[in-house]
């Protein structure tokens, strides 16, 4: 299934802070990592991704570091900071809310009561 | 779309306009094109459109340039340069006012304006410097300032080593580098980290700079331990801080068994208590104690203790001794002349430059740099603490007043304020190098496997 970009667009910074959750990643795996978990729904652009992952550096929430690679290249990894890992859990919540308050209006539930 | 990888990043390199975030964005997205590139040929494409597929896959250079550019911009720091030239301007005065020689103040003049000039030289020129180069070139740049100091030794004035105490000041700094460089070393690397220490003291001991001597053992001593505590070097960190905290203690253990801590003990003595030795070694924490006692908040007028412009003569009995009040006694001079608000007002103007820098220095997130200018911080602030300790009749090390005493001083300390501002400027593009963290390295591989 291929979504709408708009619906994407919004809450990229929320899926590029999750896929740090568990691990450093470099830019190239997180797009592989971000296209496997979604079931390739997820297609990011690198265009798109590090711009992002340079202003979630800006702003404290990532932090890069060169290391050797397994396949023995240097690549720039990606770090979620404590800063990040709050900002993170905050926007979860917010997106929970979110998808909760859409899905009882979709299923035209409480709101028309 | 470019056609070919080169074509691309040239692309997005005309979009971002500071040059010196260039190579590290361009760098990434190459390795990036080349990961995507091999996926593709593993697929089965030909290099061409493999090499095709991937630009495609990358986005609009343009765009991507944009974007960077809008992220990556450099952070200048005038207010902090507006401070430190503004102080250096005020010190450049001070000096001129507050002098003794039998100089023409004309000269004098000449010669604060040309310690001025170059100072702000010297601030702007590694202000636009990249620190990432001093981090590249760590050992070079420590085996740089050891020889420099070591060339200078021999040009001696007043039986010392005039320049070589000039030259100590950058010791600290040069011994941060040094000590980054064995970052994940081991044990072989601590050790080495450590002796590095040891030159560099050797050289202010033949100066002889006692108070580049201090500046040197306390901050090395600073930041090896925080190395050690962050386990840098990956021997355990209690280990490497227990190994650290050794050093300090058999060196006093050796300089107490020398008889070193008694003539200590004994200058101590003396700084307390100058007016038991006030014709002797107490003699000018003596006259400061008295001069501080006759000075107001502000003076109108002439001074009533007897001293208006630098050199006097103090008797008692029928010992004469001549009061020096320039270079180092600047500051008290400053006080006794004109009360002691102006002499709080320069050190406050001080203070805070010095407090914004360590703030900015702890929220820096590149770790060479933030050591750095930690170093620059405990250089300045030390000068700080012990001229104000000097001034008040606390006589215990000479230290000048940073950015106010000494024409050659002035420049040096201009130069170190640059180099953290430098580090400021460049920070949303300083990376750290590679890191050895266990941890880290445990976490990498384990989510690749």
């Amino acid at each position: 299934m291929v979504l709408e970009k708009s619906l994407v667009s919004g809450s990229m910074s929320l899926l590029t802070l999750k896929l740090l959750e568990d691990g450093d990643l470099y830019g190239y795996q997180m797009i592989e990592e971000l296209r496997r978990r979604s079931e390739d729904a997820f297609r990011l652009r690198a265009g798109t991704l590090y711009p992002l992952l340079h202003s979630l550096e800006e702003k404290g929430l990532v932090q890069a570091y060169e290391q050797t690679a397994e396949s023995g290249k240097s690549r720039r990894y990606y770090h979620l900071t404590r800063q990040g890992r709050n900002a993170l859990r905050e926007k979860e919540d917010a997106w929970n809310a979110y998808a909760q308050a859409m899905g009882r209006v979709l299923k035209g539930g409480a709101c028309l009561a | 779309m470019p056609e070919t990888t080169q074509a691309y990043l040239e692309a997005v390199r005309e979009e971002i306009r500071w040059k010196r975030a260039r190579p590290v964005l361009i760098q990434e997205l190459e390795r990036h094109l080349e990961d995507q590139k091999e996926a593709f040929l593993k697929e089965g494409k030909s290099p061409e459109e493999a090499e095709r597929l991937a630009i495609q896959d990358m986005g609009d250079p343009v765009i991507v340039g944009t974007e960077l550019d809008a992220v990556h911009r450099p952070r200048p720091q005038w207010g902090l340069l507006g401070l430190t030239i503004a102080l250096a301007a005020a010190g450049a005065v001070l000096r001129v006012i507050f002098h003794c020689e039998p100089v023409d103040p004309a000269i004098l003049l000449g010669k604060a304006l040309l310690s001025l000039f170059l100072g702000t030289g010297a601030l702007l020129g590694v202000y636009f410097f990249d620190v990432s180069r001093l981090v590249r070139h760590t050992r070079a740049m420590y085996i740089g300032a050891l020889a420099l100091g070591v060339l200078t030794l021999p040009l001696t004035r007043v039986a010392v080593s005039y320049y070589t105490r000039y030259v100590v000041t950058l010791y600290p700094v040069a011994y941060t580098l040094w000590l980054y460089s064995f970052r994940g070393k081991g044990w072989r690397g601590l050790v080495l980290a450590i002796l590095g220490g040891v030159p560099l003291a050797l050289v202010c001991a033949h100066a002889p700079s006692s108070m580049g001597l201090f500046l040197l053992l306390f901050s090395g001593l600073v930041q090896t331990l925080w190395a050690a505590g962050r386990n840098w070097f990956g021997v355990g960190r209690w280990k490497g801080l227990c190994a650290v905290l050794a050093v300090p203690a058999a060196a006093l253990a050796c300089l107490i068994s020398q008889g070193y801590l008694n003539s200590f003990l004994a200058r101590v003595q003396i700084a307390l208590h100058p007016e038991q030795y006030k014709m002797d070694k107490g003699f000018m924490g003596y006259i400061l104690r008295m001069f501080w006692m006759d000075t107001p908040p502000l003076r109108q007028g002439e001074v009533s203790i007897g001293i208006n412009s630098g050199m006097r003569l103090y008797s008692e009995g029928r010992q004469v001794r001549p009061i020096d009040l320039s270079h180092d006694f600047l500051p008290a001079s400053l006080a006794v002349q004109w009360g002691w608000i102006p002499l709080l007002l320069l050190l406050a103007a001080l203070t805070v430059l010095l407090l914004w820098l360590l703030a900015k220095a702890l929220r820096q997130s590149y770790l060479p740099g933030r050591m750095v200018v930690l170093a620059v911080v405990i250089i300045l602030g030390l000068q700080t603490l012990f001229s104000a300790a000097l001034n008040v009749g606390f006589v215990l090390f000479t230290a000048s007043l940073p950015l106010v005493v000494g024409n050659l001083q002035t420049v040096m300390d201009m130069a170190l304020i640059g180099l953290a501002l430098s580090v400021f400027r460049g920070d949303s593009i300083a990376r750290e190098e590679p890191s050895a963290s266990p941890w880290r390295r445990f976490r990498i591989r384990f989510e690749l496997l």
